[in-house]
């Protein structure tokens, strides 16, 4: 069972209709996870991205060039 | 949900601020296409980019922290009182999420005080979140082209999810400090929204610094125009559109604030409850973007795309007073806020080499600086809420609006949070990938260019 509601009868008694109710504060702690997560994911792939395209530009060839699709 | 009247109010509400937030996509929309537009081929993918991300990282900082700001810090908190309960916009509260309101089960909430909020929560959730998005948009403009995204992302959070829901907690929440004590009117947010996101705009751009080739070795500013400016046209068009929306979003469609004589009075209320009409602000609306269009005709030469920024600087120069102006004087107002806007951002870029691609320091910075400060003086006298023990407007009050508004909670946070992000070196994009173009991963530096390419690069720097 994920929820309490067992029947729509009395809708003006009924309050959350989510699954899992009571688990709030859990999906809480999984959203600032996932938030954090990828800020710091983004920072770090962006930064090795950054330092691909500066080799690329000191002389190695341009991107494309490799597979003659220029 | 018991009578017909309050469940009709209730599903009413509910639809017409549905409506709104559908509409205030479009200036989500509107912001893309025009930042294309405005960007060269070279930085479009990343352009693109660094605005779609607005959408799901506010959406989710939104939820987790930026709704319950706006209820719980009216006060200060530590100015008119406490840090108030707000147990409705929690991240892990019950009416965060589907509910139908007949019961509860978390420890301070009940149907009888907050049971309303089950109902209501999601779309007033979202159309504060449209104006988050729109917030961090505008900064956006005024970083093109050489921001790291990354860095971009973590700016829009801030502004977009913590500063503008603090002043709107503070002066565009009907009991306020700011309303309270200064009597601070800003109806349609030309300081809430547009001022704060200028100035949060203009101190990142400061510490962030010109596009590589804006100014020559002289200082003179070159004019980087448009690649498209057919986007820009069908971009600043859609933000017109999505507007509307935003004006409607601003507005309680149905209140009973009461009659002299204790009975009802159902009617429209602007954000702090007093009674207005959706034909006032359509009116005053129509004719502020008027009288910015107008002015801009004029001041700008006939430059069709500074007649469109104009025709916003109008708006946003109106607004802060649009539920109460006569629509000529809104027109009027406009017509100065575009005056403002246009000679603010070419003066700017002269004597402080600001290099802002968009206009958005200027659109939303100085014109929404100007229509606070402009109210001040037209609504000199007129009560700030229902509640007659509140300050009236007056020009003071909206001066200090203006500075906190601006600069207290705008440009400050803004160049501070980008001289950290500048300290760790991840502020702006390395030199020698700005000259080659944002999007040279994605979309490969075309071979006929490939020499000139390099010849440029020779000549600069390649460290970053």
């Amino acid at each position: 069972m994920s929820t309490g509601l067992e029947n729509w009868s009395n809708p003006e008694t009924i309050g959350a209709i989510y699954p899992f109710v009571g688990s709030e504060m859990l999906m809480f702690g999984l959203l600032v996870a996932i938030w954090l997560l990828w800020h710091i994911i983004c920072l770090v792939t962006e930064s090795h991205e950054w330092d691909g395209d500066l080799q690329t530009l000191a002389g190695k060839p341009l991107p494309g060039e490799e597979y003659g699709d220029n | 949900m018991d009578n017909e009247l309050s469940a009709f109010i209730t599903i009413f509400t509910e639809f017409y601020y549905w409506v709104t937030v559908v509409f205030m996509f479009f200036i989500h929309v509107g912001f893309c296409v025009y930042e294309v537009g405005a960007s060269r081929w070279r930085n479009h993918k990343h352009t693109l980019l660094k605005n779609t991300m607005i959408i799901p990282l506010v959406t989710v900082t939104w939820y987790l922290f930026g709704w319950w700001i706006y209820f719980a810090v009216p006060n200060g908190p530590g100015i008119t009182g406490p840090l108030l309960e707000a147990g409705w916009a929690t991240p892990w509260s019950e009416f965060m999420g589907s509910h139908l309101g007949g019961s509860t089960f978390q420890e301070g909430l009940s149907v009888e005080n907050d049971g309303w909020w089950a109902r209501i929560n999601g779309v007033f959730f979202a159309a504060f979140l449209l104006f988050s998005w729109t917030a961090a948009s505008i900064v956006s403009g005024a970083c093109l082209e050489r921001i790291r995204p990354s860095a971009y992302w973590i700016l829009a959070v801030c502004i977009g999810s913590f500063f503008w829901v603090i002043d709107a907690a503070w002066g565009w929440h009907p009991d306020g400090w700011m309303v309270q004590l200064l009597g601070y009117h800003d109806a349609y947010a030309s300081g809430v929204i547009h001022a704060i996101a200028g100035g949060f705009a203009l101190g990142v751009i400061i510490v962030l610094g010109p596009r590589i080739g804006k100014f020559r070795a002289d200082g003179t500013p070159r004019n980087i125009n448009p690649h498209n400016p057919w986007l820009v046209t069908v971009g600043l068009f859609l933000i017109f559109s999505g507007f509307w929306g935003f004006y409607v979003a601003c507005n309680i469609p149905m209140l009973d604030v009461g009659a002299g004589d204790g009975g009802s009075y159902f009617t429209a209320t602007n954000i702090y409850l007093t009674p207005t009409t959706l034909s006032a602000i359509t009116f005053n609306f129509l004719m502020s973007l008027s009288g910015g269009m107008l002015s801009a005709f004029i001041v700008s030469k006939g430059d069709v795309l500074w007649i469109y920024y104009g025709g916003l600087a109008g708006v946003i120069g109106a607004s802060a007073g649009n539920d109460l102006y006569h629509p000529i004087q809104a027109l009027i107002i406009g017509m100065g806020g575009a005056w403002v806007c246009y000679k603010g951002h070419f003066f700017a870029e002269r004597v402080f080499k600001i290099d802002d691609p968009l206009g958005a320091v200027a659109v939303h910075g100085y014109a929404g600086v100007y229509g606070l400060i402009i109210a001040g003086f037209m609504l000199w006298g007129y009560p700030a809420s229902m509640n007659p023990d509140y300050a009236h407007v007056s020009p003071l009050g909206q001066l200090a609006g203006a500075a906190i508004m601006f600069g207290l909670l705008g440009f400050l946070p803004g160049f501070i949070i980008a001289k950290i992000l500048s300290a760790f070196g991840v502020l702006r994009v390395p030199r020698g990938v700005e000259l080659a173009g944002l999007d040279l991963r994605e979309i490969h530096v075309r071979y006929e260019e490939k020499e000139e390419l390099r010849a440029a690069l020779a000549k600069e720097p390649m460290d970053g």
